[in-house]
């Protein structure tokens, strides 16, 4: 499945225009909270998540990150987008709820990553 | 304070039910030993060295110290009260200094004995040590237990320059036993001695001494649970009062300052410092080689010395005040010093080397250290460096270092979880 | 342009050998000195040395680094226009350098004898300007090297082993 895929399936909104919708993406991780997040350490995931800050862009530096959604219609202030941008990490942004989400990509046939 | 962490023993206790978690302790601590952890404080007892800020920082009642109930004395068939010298200071000027002291002979002692009997003495085996050990320059005082203690844990490079023999209570401890067992007949486990103390560190050195290889004393009392008990006869003791021995002269040696002006002299240059930051800085400098020109250092970790205790009832600045005044009235009784010179002569006061207890090593291998030290500083980018200790540890640096080390979760910053890093609010 | 170089006997080849291959640190730490603030100067070494304590580095070895360390920065604060001291972790050695804006060194010889001193009135009003400051670095490292030009910036770095 790739980022486009994932655009389309979850009606999303690319929040920064440069970035790089063909990359496939193998596996998904949903968490609000960063240590479980850090777990994924295995393959390059995809994150959904409500969190906003800028700490979980730094996750992208020490995680592998295929890209992030953002659920509940939550955006990132400005210096978040940028960051990403900087760091050419594709940010998505849905209007459905995280168990939405999830359900939506994992019926697709997008699968959870290693742990 | 758990009963089953029995190796490190503290006088501090905390009652969980009183405990809000509000971290008010974490944050005086000046180990860094206390966290609070879903919303109770736990202490670590490898790092704490009863310094007592975390009792007097607590509002709630939750963290106090404990020390022995007045009533262990009737396992014994003689009994002593030594009573260390800032007890005096507790007391407003209607109250003698005598008739104190014969209170607390009245509580059911069979003989009370003081610090300040033997400070002369300390006096001249202090010169005769800095003496002895000019390669060792500058020694540190060790009759602060806390101070000791801080030694072990954050400085133990420093442990060979403390002054290897015992405190004046128990010097006068082992004298006490040797003479009350022969003149009474008496086997040691019948002869019970007793020390009235100002402070938790106090009571932790009196049920596990550092160095010390010989039993000592058998329990330690409060100077504010004697207090009360003192006050509620007094009235008895000032209608009938009796001669009794008194030493002002040695009543000063607790006061911070005091103990370095007496041992200064021609050719021993000495150094005075109260507050246990402040001795935190001039160990540092010790370490450095800074303060190489004093011969020796007196450390406090209480403000102005043992009056500064948290087992006192009075405030440090009055209290020394009234032992200051009270130091320069009134004859002092002559003790006799020909014992304790052929027992300090007979190695009956040394003390053994102490065992460093290192608290800041992130790995004993510096190659594992190295790779611990990276992870933190990792996390560290990700904490937002307020060091508002809402997490349960004190700073950032000590959540990030206790994340690396297995013991606590990012997920405990209260300031990650909200979620957003500045001012404007999302519409939900 | 002056320049100085000092390796005690015996770590040669260590210190040759990183200098050829110049690895990269593994935890590094910045801190910038300002020029005549005594109340700031000494900081840096200060938290160099609770660094160095949580590594578990031996306690005489740390001694030295940090009276080096100590003495340098002192250096920038009391001589300089103010300049930054870089320290660098590697897996068994550290490198520190102090760099400065000037007024740099003419002749580096003479800086490096005992008791020599340029300091002002300031300085020695403070207790400083003995003229033990380079003399004690040296004493206290491994390796050492000093690169000042007169007018302009002065470079002053040392290595100390672990081991």
């Amino acid at each position: 499945m790739t980022l486009r895929d994932i655009v389309t399936l979850l009606e999303g909104e690319v929040l920064f225009p440069e970035a790089d919708l063909d990359r496939e993406v193998p596996c998904a991780f949903a968490s609000d909270m960063i240590s479980d997040i850090l777990m994924c350490t295995k393959e390059p995931t995809l994150l959904l998540t409500g969190l906003t800050n800028n700490q979980v862009i730094r996750l992208s530096d020490m995680i592998d990150l295929s890209g992030i959604v953002f659920v509940r219609g939550k955006r990132p202030l400005q210096d978040v987008i940028d960051m990403a941008a900087e760091r050419g990490l594709p940010i998505i942004s849905t209007k459905f709820t995280l168990y939405r989400s999830s359900g939506l990509l994992y019926n697709a046939g997008l699968r959870s990553c290693k742990i | 304070m758990n009963k089953k962490d029995s190796k490190y023993f503290h006088a501090i206790q905390i009652l969980e039910d009183n405990c809000t978690g509000c971290t008010a302790c974490v944050r005086v601590c000046p180990t860094e030993a206390i966290r609070v952890r879903d919303r109770k404080a736990y202490i670590d007892p490898y790092r704490c060295v009863d310094c007592g800020n975390c009792v007097t920082a607590c509002e709630f009642h939750a963290i106090i110290p404990s020390s022995d109930p007045l009533d262990i004395i009737n396992n014994f068939k003689y009994t002593v009260a030594i009573i260390s010298s800032s007890f005096f200071g507790q007391f407003s000027e209607d109250i003698s200094y005598g008739n104190a002291k014969q209170a607390i002979l009245q509580l059911g002692f069979n003989e009370v004995a003081e610090e300040a009997m033997v400070t002369d003495f300390m006096i001249s085996v202090i010169r005769l040590y800095i003496r002895e050990h000019r390669d060792k320059r500058p020694i540190l005082s060790s009759n602060c237990p806390a101070v000791v203690r801080l030694i072990q844990v954050k400085y133990p490079s420093l442990l060979p320059s403390l002054y290897h023999e015992e405190a004046p209570m128990s010097i006068l401890t082992r004298y006490l036993r040797d003479r009350i067992s022969k003149e009474q007949h008496l086997n040691d486990n019948e002869i019970g001695i007793f020390l009235i103390v100002p402070c938790v560190a106090h009571v932790t050195a009196v049920h596990q001494p550092e160095g010390a290889y010989k039993h000592l004393q058998d329990g330690a009392f409060s100077t504010g649970m004697i207090y009360g008990k003192v006050r509620e006869i007094i009235k008895d003791v000032q209608n009938n009062p009796q001669t009794i021995d008194t030493y002002p002269q040695g009543l000063a040696w607790a006061l911070s300052g005091v103990q370095a002006e007496l041992v200064d002299t021609d050719d021993i240059r000495t150094l005075s410092v109260n507050g246990v930051e402040n001795v935190m800085d001039i160990l540092s400098k010790v370490e450095d080689h800074y303060l190489d020109q004093y011969d020796y250092i007196v450390l406090r970790s209480c403000t102005n010395g043992c009056v500064g205790g948290c087992l006192n009832v009075e405030n440090p600045f009055v209290a020394m005040s009234r032992i200051k005044k009270m130091s320069k009235e009134g004859e002092g009784s002559e003790i006799h010093v020909e014992e304790l010179e052929r027992l300090h002569a007979a190695g009956e006061f040394s003390v053994s080397p102490l065992a460093p207890r290192p608290i800041m090593e992130l790995d004993k291998d510096i190659k594992k250290a190295i790779q611990k030290m990276k992870k933190i500083n990792e996390f560290l980018t990700m904490l937002p460096g307020l060091n508002c200790s809402a997490c349960g540890s004190p700073t950032c640096y000590a959540l990030a270092e206790d994340i690396v080390l297995g013991k606590a979760s990012i997920d405990d910053c209260v300031v990650l979880q909200r979620g957003k890093s500045s001012d404007a609010d999302e519409d939900e | 342009m002056a320049e100085y170089w000092y390796i005690a006997e015996g770590f040669e080849e260590r210190v040759n050998s990183y200098l050829t291959h110049n690895g990269e640190s593994e935890v590094d730490m910045m801190f910038s000195v300002p020029e005549k603030d005594f109340n700031t100067a000494g900081k840096g070494s200060s938290e160099l040395k609770i660094l160095l304590k949580r590594l578990g580095v031996n306690s005489d070895i740390l001694r030295r680094i940090a009276v080096a360390s100590y003495e340098a920065e002192i250096n920038v604060a009391a001589h300089s226009k103010g300049g930054i001291m870089h320290s660098a972790v590697h897996d068994d050695f550290i490198h520190i350098r102090f760099e400065d804006e000037g007024p740099g060194i003419s002749d580096i010889e003479q800086a490096m004898i005992p008791g020599f001193s340029t300091a002002d009135e300031l300085v020695r009003e403070l207790g400083f300007g003995a003229g033990l400051g380079l003399p004690n670095i040296k004493k206290n490292s491994d390796a050492m090297h000093i690169v000042s030009e007169h007018g302009s910036s002065t470079l002053v770095e040392f290595i100390v082993f672990f081991s």
